[in-house]
């Protein structure tokens, strides 16, 4: 059931991502097609939260998939040594100032990072 | 069916990171630390409430916890290598954002990954690395607009 289900995570993710729209729209279109069909298939709660959870974690998957191609320091660095440029904190600093403008429509929104910080500062607070 | 035991994982796999991360202050290879510990816990929990799944279950009920694991890793990356945009969004400061060196930190731990080489030449690792990304983006999920 579970790897099935995964797998099915998979093939939809697959035929989504050839809709020429949005990554983020991508995102909800998975996310929403996914636990409508989850509702649809779970026998009782315990299944139903099961399969969330792994909806959840191929979300989470696929979001840094996407983001290790369009925001990974390590990725950025090694398409810089391909050009034969330099990568620098500079470029990197004005990198992020771009993206928490107001006009950024990529998946890495403030919001986002926002949300994000508040449950790494639990984890570094257990953790450091 | 496998709910509650991976609960159960999981809340024993982060008080015992607590133990060897915070009180025993060792933080050194901590994937492959938390790695071991979920697989012990996984056996020792198993075998002590005398379960008995069949071969597809079981398989199932790893796989469960396996998946889980991957994403908690991921998670802990951000968690202990720090991550710029969150930094920059608690802390404006381009001289603060330079200083923390964000990008010769990655140069130092690509180089003890064997992603680039001491003169800073990408190597067959890089390389694959480049498209297996490229790979899964394009396969899974890629910016089209």
């Amino acid at each position: 059931m579970i790897f099935n289900f995964f797998l099915i995570n998979l093939i939809v993710i697959i035929l989504i991502n050839r809709l020429k729209i949005k990554a983020i729209n991508k995102i909800l279109l998975f996310f929403i097609s996914i636990f409508t069909f989850n509702l649809h298939i779970s026998d009782n709660y315990i299944i139903f939260i099961e399969l969330l959870i792994l909806l959840l974690c191929s979300t989470h998957i696929l979001v840094n998939i996407y983001t290790v191609k369009y925001s990974s320091v390590r990725i950025e660095i090694l398409n810089h040594i391909i050009n034969k440029k330099k990568y620098d904190d500079n470029k990197l600093y004005l990198d992020r100032k771009n993206r928490f403008k107001k006009n950024n429509k990529s998946l890495m929104k403030k919001e986002i990072f926002s949300f994000l910080n508040v449950i790494i500062g639990f984890f570094r607070c257990c953790f450091f | 069916m496998y709910l509650h035991l991976t609960i159960l994982n999981f809340s024993c796999l982060f008080f015992f990171q607590i133990v060897i991360f915070k009180f025993l202050n060792y933080k050194k290879n901590w994937h492959y630390i938390s790695l071991v510990i979920l697989v012990i816990i996984v056996y020792v929990l198993y075998s002590y409430f005398d379960i008995k799944f069949n071969y597809i279950e079981l398989l199932d009920y790893l796989f469960f916890n396996l998946i889980i694991l991957i994403n908690y890793l991921i998670f802990l990356t951000i968690v202990f290598n720090g991550s710029p945009s969150i930094f920059y969004l608690k802390n404006q400061s381009k001289k603060l954002f330079i200083k923390k060196g964000f990008v010769k930190n990655r140069v130092k731990l690509m180089k003890s990954n064997k992603l680039i080489s001491r003169n800073n030449k990408i190597t067959p690792i890089g390389y694959f690395a480049l498209k297996i990304t490229n790979f899964f983006s394009v396969l899974f999920l890629k910016d089209d607009i």
